[in-house]
């Protein structure tokens, strides 16, 4: 089928590769380059473990916090709080620990196949280089710290993903670097990250172009629907393409053209900010999840990347780099030995569901088009299991992931 | 005038589960005989309906005869008529191993079923949109052995005229299956191999079960119904000509009687546990959760079926140390550690099994039946983090209740070890026989015994 991709982030680039292992033609549609959105600059993670929801039960407890701390982890900007408040309500309802389970479960059955769905891609890139599984260490300032997360490690644990305590003695033996701030880690051996994921992106995008997907640079602004098919796309630059079906991998931009093709998806940006530290002096091996600081800790290729923080100010607002500020604030504090002489700043738009799942299954109102979008915090780790699923749908297989949960229509009833 | 019943039979591998319900409620009766003494079932249907003086309005039989054919090779090998250059099909299959690391991979197709001798190729084609792109030749057909015929042809589906017209040039009675009937589906391999299965089944269910229907009509009583593994039924004509879903006869109708204790709540495992094997069925919302394909033993094939594994492993291996550690009554010399790790192993299969369709055993019940699962039920529920669990009344024959339309009344017999009828509530730990099943209900668990008969078992808060 010649099938057209709008959208070349990592969810894109996957979908095309896994689609282009099927004998279909592929053609990328999109005005920036590979990696020059969201997947760009996040923290690279890649972890089969990374299942749990954005909104944890209690989350409601903090929700005043959010509007009256404008550097904390989590933000909304006062002028967007009235716009975006059904949407943390739909959120909050998602909370519960009865939908966190469902939102774990589902979420791990697409988390653990990660590194089988991004192997043979990669392979084809000749970029597995670009991947490691060296483990990631959730760190804490003291045991009784960590208690507070425990349930959700405990959920975590009872979805199979093995979670190992470390006490002090070996935390500071496996990463002296973390020595005198934190007492107790939770090592998750089975998780990777990337050197770098805007590298990985474009590895997997130059070797779809290599294996003659076209490329067009512009932004699709609607579609042609005919006999409850799309049959073609009308891009920004005044010219109109035919195809014969369509993934839609738009990331945080993707919800005006859903809407062209069944119910309304309340998609929304949680916008999140990275510092990488160019003059990195640190010999982690790991990836570190900081969670009392709530930031993600990578060393990549171009540096020891600190990233993290939610802010709810929509697509259009221009950031605010005192978040990115605050993040290095907090990365002096767990490192003191740090040398930040050299630093670069960026802001990011995830694509966030107020269940914090994706949208993946074919698109209500015709029999040719397929949604691929929402990955929100963990675009990089879904992306290769989305990109296999999709490959499946289009073809008429069975997905080897139950993709229920992920449903278009799950807002339908609540819209 | 005698009231009518439904009369449901579970051919399992150990036991015949019999469940007479007469019409328009009222309770219901049950048997068990041993499957070495029932092996003529519709002596064993005419003898049971005599002894009890039943007149049986519907018979549903689930039957594991098909199953176990395929299983261990004893279906009928096939003919295969395939399009010129698929010959090699059965050989090629998907080139994928279930298991990389084995040094000797199964055949995608067992031997048994396609021997190359038997392979066909005619010239002809169709193409991808249904279009004939060059005539079938039926001259290259040769005179076929005494067996069954499988007629798989590129494109079936697309446009079925050259399968038909194979099957209006064979001889008058040849069994035969054509794939764009038994599985009109894309995917050229998945067709044949369902195509070869249904086609491999036709011998054994003439032999067999069609005799059933005539014996049982010849008794004056109504013709059979057979189980199938999407939870419907089929009359013996419908079976003969298409007996694939015959195969998971009895775990559908297991899942069906799960689904039917589950109806409310909003996720549910169930663990159908007898003496040769281990059913796990998944509920959502009240309904058995389907699936496309089926996996018999080393078999992977595509199938419409509710969605159930089957575990190799049963209560006739356990009894002896379950007698020894004192939950059976009887003297056993087993090793108890052996329950211990029997437990641990369907713990892990459960658990597998259920996050595999989404559904995560905290927010679960699990519907414990068979001979055998109720005793080891609670301790696996614990293990997966169950919160409680649901013994059927009459759990050894929960399958066998499936298959009726309307829920039987079982009678709930539980009894405490020293003979007094369990009543109310009680605290763990406790053994409470029914004449079908033990439930065991370990320390730190509290049962109670519902107004319909089931057993509720809930975990000490
Ligand atoms: C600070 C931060 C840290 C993160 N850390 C991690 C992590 O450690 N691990 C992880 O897994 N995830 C992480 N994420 C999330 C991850 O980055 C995203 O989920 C992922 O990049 C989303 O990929 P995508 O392909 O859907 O979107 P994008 O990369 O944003 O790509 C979408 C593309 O679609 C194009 N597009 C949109 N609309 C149109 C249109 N109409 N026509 C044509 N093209 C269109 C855009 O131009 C863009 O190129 C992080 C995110 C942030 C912000």
């Amino acid at each position: 089928m010649r099938i057209a991709v709008i959208g070349n982030g990592i969810v894109g680039s996957c979908c095309a590769a896994w689609l282009q292992r099927d004998g279909h033609e592929v053609t990328f549609i999109d005005p920036l380059g590979p990696a020059e959105a969201t997947s760009f600059g996040n923290a690279g993670s890649l972890s089969p473990s990374a299942c749990l929801p954005v909104g944890m039960p209690g989350m409601w407890k903090k929700v005043p916090r959010w509007l009256l701390d404008p550097l904390g982890p989590l933000t909304v900007r006062w002028w967007y709080a009235p716009i975006v408040a059904p949407w943390i309500a739909r959120f909050l309802q998602a909370s519960t620990p009865a939908e966190v389970t469902r939102i774990a479960t589902a979420m791990r059955g697409l988390l653990a196949p990660i590194f089988d769905c991004y192997e043979p891609i990669l392979q084809r890139a000749n970029a597995t280089g670009l991947m490691r599984r060296s483990g990631c260490l959730y760190v804490y300032s003291g045991e009784q710290a960590a208690r507070q997360w425990a349930w959700g490690m405990k959920l975590r644990r009872s979805l199979g993903v093995e979670m190992r305590d470390v006490g002090e003695d070996e935390l500071v033996a496996l990463e002296p670097d973390l020595k005198g701030r934190f007492r107790f880690g939770i090592l998750a051996p089975e998780n990777g990250s990337t050197l770098d994921p805007a590298a990985l992106t474009r590895a997997i995008f130059d070797q779809c172009v290599a294996d003659g997907a076209q490329v067009v640079r512009a932004r699709v602004t609607g579609l042609t629907v005919k006999g409850g098919s799309v049959t073609g796309l009308t891009l920004d630059d005044g010219t109109s393409r035919e195809t014969e079906g369509v993934v839609l991998a738009g990331g945080a931009w993707s919800a005006k053209l859903a809407a062209q093709l069944g119910p309304a998806i309340p998609l929304e940006t949680q916008r999140g900010y990275h510092v990488t530290v160019e003059s990195n002096n640190l010999a982690l091996r790991h990836t570190v999840m900081a969670v009392e600081h709530n930031m993600m800790v990578n060393p990549m290729r171009m540096g020891l990347r600190l990233a993290g923080s939610v802010e709810f100010a929509g697509l259009k607002a221009p950031p605010d780099m005192r978040r990115a500020a605050a993040l290095l604030e907090r990365g002096r504090e767990m490192f003191p030995h740090l040398d930040t002489s050299r630093t670069s700043e960026w802001m990011g738009h995830r694509p966030c569901l107020p269940d914090s799942m994706p949208v993946i299954g074919p698109a209500p109102r015709v029999d040719n088009a397929w949604f691929a979008f929402g990955h929100g915090h963990v675009g990089m780790c879904g992306a290769a299991t989305t990109g296999r699923e999709v490959a499946n749908l289009v073809a008429g297989r069975d997905p080897e992931v139950d993709l229920a949960p992920f449903s278009p229509t799950r807002f339908r009833r609540a819209a | 005038m005698r009231p009518r019943h439904a009369l449901a039979l579970d051919q399992g591998g150990s036991f015949l589960d019999i469940i007479a319900a007469p019409e328009g409620g009222g309770p219901a009766r049950i048997a068990k005989r041993p499957r070495a003494e029932a092996t003529d079932l519709a002596a064993a249907i005419i003898d049971f309906c005599q002894a009890e003086r039943l007149t049986p309005a519907r018979i549903t039989i689930a039957t594991t005869l098909p199953a176990n054919a395929i299983l261990t090779g004893t279906a009928s090998p096939v003919v295969l008529i395939t399009t010129q250059g698929f010959e090699d099909l059965p050989d090629l299959g998907r080139q994928s191993r279930r298991d990389p690391d084995a040094l000797d991979p199964p055949p995608p197709v067992p031997a048994w079923l396609s021997p190359p001798k038997l392979r066909f190729g005619l010239p002809g084609r169709i193409d991808a949109r249904g279009v004939e792109v060059a005539p079938l030749d039926l001259t290259a057909l040769p005179a076929l052995p005494d067996l069954p015929v499988a007629a798989c042809l590129l494109f079936a589906h697309r446009n079925p005229t050259h399968e038909r017209a194979v099957a209006a040039a064979l001889p008058r009675g040849t069994a035969l299956s054509l794939s764009h009937r038994v599985d009109p589906e894309t995917r050229e391999f998945e067709r044949l191999l369902a195509t070869m299965l249904d086609a491999s089944l036709k011998p054994l269910v003439a032999r067999t079960l069609a005799p059933v229907g005539q014996a049982l009509v010849a008794a004056g009583l109504p013709e059979p119904r057979f189980a199938l593994a999407d939870g419907r039924a089929a009359s013996p004509n419908e079976a003969l000509a298409a007996p694939l879903p015959l195969v998971l006869s009895g775990p559908a109708a297991g899942a069906r009687a799960v689904a039917r204790w589950a109806s409310d709540v909003p996720t549910a495992i169930g663990l159908d546990m007898g003496g040769t094997t281990a059913e796990v069925s998944l509920v959502r919302d009240g309904v058995a959760l389907e699936t496309g394909s089926v996996t018999l033993g080393p078999l992977a094939f595509r199938l419409k079926a509710l969605d159930v594994e089957s575990l190799p492993i049963g209560g006739d291996a356990l009894t002896p140390a379950a007698r020894a550690a004192g939950w059976l009554p009887g003297d056993g010399n087993g090793d108890a550690g052996t329950l211990a790790i029997a437990e641990a192993m369907l713990a892990e299969s459960l658990r597998r099994i259920a996050l595999r369709r989404n559904i995560h055993p905290d927010l679960s019940l699990l519907v414990a039946g068979g001979g055998f699962g109720p005793l080891l039920a609670a301790a696996i529920a614990a293990l997966i983090g169950c919160p409680r669990v649901l013994i059927p009344p009459c759990p050894g024959v929960m399958a066998a209740s499936g298959m009726l339309d309307t829920p039987p009344a079982l009678p709930a017999a539980w009894r405490c070890r020293n003979g007094t009828p369990f009543t109310g509530t009680a605290a763990g730990p406790l053994l409470l026989d029914d004449g079908t099943a033990t439930a065991r209900i370990p320390a730190g668990w509290r049962a109670s015994l519902r107004s319909d008969g089931a057993l509720l078992l809930d975990r000490a808060a």
